[in-house]
């Protein structure tokens, strides 16, 4: 795991649910619009053309919060059926333009743009899925200066590590 | 123009990156600094200048020397929102599993079979 950044998202779960169930429920709109929101959130997708090279655009909403709507948009990079789906998500306006994080209302050092890529294995009847959300292109945006501040963070880590690690 | 100051201007000058990493094992003074570096003394007198207004340098006396003491969590910033979409990924994950598995016991009271 040495190379992986770690500054990634990085989720890896096992999924109760065959593995060609679980490439459905991230590929099919009908799927998708049933759960693609964290607990408490509703989604509603403007539009959905889920294949290599085209874009859905997504609106997670909290009714039970003040905080506005947020769009996303989804440009699919690759779709291997069904085995693994790399997207590259952007902070959006309702009509699917690119803006920025303080224009969506979040901190501005908030990643406007991400690579995401999700991975199904079958464990049996069961699916080993795992996730990775890249921050390379937003911090090379800020910074100018990837990979080489990773390199600087490794050796910072071991100073922000607890003594007893 | 407005100077910007934050902590990814800190971090986006491979020098500065280099005095921030020779500084986080143990504070030290200008003079110390500067030999590490061919860049001149004022150019990296200029360098310090900027990492502490970012806020990622204190100056502090000790007797009649000045020491530069890295403030290594406001690094952290960095990464904080890693936190957060890690949360957010969770929670919609958790969202997919609950879905999924009221999908497949639909499937069985229905007398479907899931696909092989």
């Amino acid at each position: 795991m040495a190379n992986r950044a770690k500054n990634d998202t990085f989720i890896s779960r096992i999924i109760r649910a065959p593995r060609e169930l679980v490439f459905e429920a991230w590929t099919q709109p009908e799927h998708l619009q049933h759960w693609y929101a964290p607990k408490g959130c509703v989604v509603h997708f403007a539009y959905t053309d889920i294949r290599p090279g085209g874009s859905t655009l997504s609106c997670i909403r909290n009714p039970g919060s003040t905080n506005k709507d947020c769009w996303c948009k989804t440009t699919y990079l690759e779709i291997v059926s069904p085995e693994k789906i790399v997207c590259k998500l952007q902070l959006a306006d309702e009509q699917g333009n690119p803006i920025s994080s303080l224009e969506a209302g979040m901190d501005p050092d908030w990643p406007t743009e991400t690579i995401l890529t999700v991975t199904f294995t079958p464990e049996g009847n069961n699916t080993l899925f795992t996730l990775h959300q890249t921050v390379d292109m937003a911090l090379a945006k800020r910074t100018g200066a990837y990979p080489s501040w990773e390199q600087m963070f490794d050796i910072l880590e071991a100073h922000l590590q607890p003594a007893h690690q | 123009m407005e100077k910007r100051r934050d902590i990814y201007q800190a971090i986006a000058d491979p020098t500065r990156r280099e005095i921030i990493t020779l500084i986080a094992r143990q504070s030290m003074n200008l003079n110390t600094i500067a030999e590490n570096f061919d860049t001149s003394r004022p150019g990296i007198s200029q360098h310090i200048k900027i990492l502490t207004e970012c806020g990622l340098i204190v100056m502090r006396k000790q007797g009649r020397e000045r020491y530069c003491e890295l403030k290594i969590d406001r690094l952290q910033e960095i990464s904080g929102w890693v936190e957060e979409c890690r949360k957010y990924w969770n929670e919609t994950i958790d969202s997919m599993e609950l879905y999924l598995e009221d999908l497949q016991s639909k499937n069985k009271k229905n007398g479907k079979q899931s696909k092989k």
